[in-house]
């Protein structure tokens, strides 16, 4: 990376932070995801557990949990059912959220602000301008979803130390979702979006289009609450694997459409 | 070496209809080149494909010696752009905006702060540098993008309607910064504008385009002639007999057209033997707005 796309990346990222609309729903969701809700459950897992309406609709779930989960106290209930059942997928949608948000802003915001064809005035070549624009993306998503994996990881700890006495997060299995799924599904996000951005006019149109990558993760997360809960890590892996080579083929595509004349038309 | 040369070029968007047709320019270092035509004749398609941005169907470009097809970096280096479709960051300041695109352009900090003080108090903006660009008026706007454009200290500044949307002030200093910067650094400038006012003072060579069509280039003397523009002699004054030649306008207002200086002094010598006035002598060549016109409707008329 040459001091050109670290110029790029850092005005890209001024720019983000710069922007309320980009920022807070940048923070909303995630603080949601990993923070409130979590606190929420740890805080009453004993209450929510006994709860007969909430159990009326986490039954499914609850039945089929493997059978040592049935000497769990409720509070123990919670806290497993949270780390293995619930969470995994959000933590799958934060990454499509944020870098479908900030690709959208960074890729399309250009062109519907006009401000693409001032940029390829500059000396750069599209190359380093793609590198530096997936790269930019891909580190604000990515910290973002550090940032929520660290602030979940203190609260799923709260909760071990309150029910099960010790620290319980993070295991081998949530290390593969945040450090090998979720980048491949930020890249995988982010690179739809730059796709859609060559047709988008405008930066709800290509984040609208985009969004639609979160349907398969939604379908996940139904599939996890009637029981499947997290694959395993063999499965896990191959996944990611192939969320790479995806990721791959889908830059070559994103490169061979992101020419200066298809953006400033 | 020709700051740019443009040899046979054609643009074609859909494959049918062409927006730029077999166009020849030639425009030397140090020139001011004046673009003028309707909107949609193709004047920014030719910027866009002189700076790579765009690219040509057929024919060939080049920048002071160097072909755009194959240094486009380079040319981006040499070239400094100002255009109506190329914003710069509203969300940023002033000069944020401008060590943004001077680090791109790989200045160094040290040298880029000193030359961005010089440029937004030359541009009059050095009072609003830490304001966002969202916050500033359309003039404004267009002096921080012309400050983008000259940020690099390039060799040839394309200006795209520089001073629409500008007071008359603004537009004046504006006008004098592109002579200033033609003059003092050698900038080859290649000016598109409607603002045929402006433009009359400034440049020293003109293309007409239509359609896609060059329907002239050269200095205003070459394109008067080959339209056999005229020179008109006016006199203010009294008892001007008919009889030399003079068609009355209105207000002791008598106008002739002449060949040049000889023939002024036997013309005057003649109205005051014949009994004449005269009050004031203006001899008056063709503006630049009437030989706009001139190649503009003569097209139409074909």
């Amino acid at each position: 990376m040459n001091r050109i796309e670290k110029t790029l990346i850092l005005k890209d990222l001024q720019e983000i932070t710069g922007n309320k609309r980009i920022l807070l729903s940048m923070i909303v969701m995630p603080l949601l995801m990993s923070v409130l809700i979590p606190l929420v459950l740890v805080l009453g897992a004993n209450n929510i557990i006994t709860d007969s309406i909430v159990v009326g609709q986490i039954g499914t779930l609850l039945n089929s949990l493997p059978s040592e989960y049935m000497a769990s106290n409720p509070g123990q209930l919670m806290i497993t059912i949270m780390v293995n059942y619930m969470f995994p997928t959000y933590f799958l949608i934060i990454p499509i959220m944020c870098s479908s948000v900030i690709g959208a802003s960074s890729f399309v915001g250009e062109k519907e602000h006009k401000t693409m064809e001032t940029l390829l005035y500059t000396p750069i070549s599209m190359e380093q301008l793609l590198r530096a624009k997936i790269l930019g993306v891909f580190i604000s998503a990515f910290t973002i979803v550090l940032c929520s994996f660290i602030c979940f990881g203190i609260i799923v700890n709260i909760g071990g130390l309150m029910y099960f006495e010790r620290l319980i997060f993070p295991n081998m299995k949530w290390l593969i979702i945040i450090f090998w799924i979720s980048p491949a599904i930020t890249i995988l996000s982010l690179t739809i979006t730059a796709l859609v951005s060559a047709t988008s006019k405008s930066f709800q149109e290509a984040q609208q289009l985009s969004g639609l990558l979160v349907m398969p993760v939604f379908f996940g997360l139904i599939a996890q609450m009637s029981g499947l809960g997290i694959p395993s890590k063999s499965v896990m892996l191959i996944t990611g694997a192939i969320l790479f080579i995806l990721d791959y083929i889908l830059i070559k595509k994103v490169s061979k459409i992101f020419l200066p004349e298809k953006l400033v038309r | 070496m020709n700051a740019i040369n443009i040899e046979n070029l054609t643009k074609s968007y859909n494959g049918k209809e062409n927006v730029l047709n077999n166009i020849n320019i030639s425009i030397p270092k140090g020139q001011i080149f004046g673009f003028f035509g309707p909107n949609g004749s193709g004047k920014t398609t030719t910027v866009r494909i002189l700076n790579g941005i765009v690219s040509g169907n057929s024919g060939d470009c080049e920048i002071l010696g160097k072909s755009i097809k194959e240094n486009m970096n380079e040319i981006h280096k040499l070239c400094g752009v100002m255009t109506e479709s190329a914003f710069c960051y509203e969300n940023l300041t002033a000069e944020e905006n401008l060590m943004f695109f001077g680090r791109m352009h790989g200045l160094e900090n040290s040298y880029l702060k000193e030359r961005i003080i010089l440029i937004l108090k030359r541009l009059d903006l050095f009072s609003v540098k830490n304001k966002k660009i969202k916050e500033f008026s359309t003039g404004m706007k267009k002096r921080i993008s012309l400050a983008i454009s000259i940020i690099h200290n390039p060799q040839v500044l394309f200006l795209d309607e520089p001073t629409s949307g500008l007071d008359p002030e603004s537009a004046y200093n504006v006008t004098n910064l592109i002579k200033e910067l033609a003059a003092e650094n050698d900038v080859t400038i290649f000016l598109c504008t409607h603002q045929l006012k402006y433009a009359e003072n400034l440049c020293t060579l003109y293309g007409f385009i239509e359609n896609g069509n060059l329907l002239g280039f050269g200095t205003f003397e070459e394109l008067a002639l080959s339209k056999n523009a005229t020179l008109q002699l006016k006199i203010r004054g009294k008892n001007i007999q008919e009889k030399l030649g003079f068609e009355y306008k209105n207000n002791n207002l008598y106008t002739k057209t002449i060949s040049g200086d000889e023939e002024v002094n036997s013309i005057i010598h003649n109205i005051l033997t014949n009994n004449g006035e005269i009050y004031e002598v203006i001899q008056q060549k063709w503006s630049l707005e009437q030989l706009y016109f001139n190649y503009i409707k003569g097209i139409k008329e074909v």
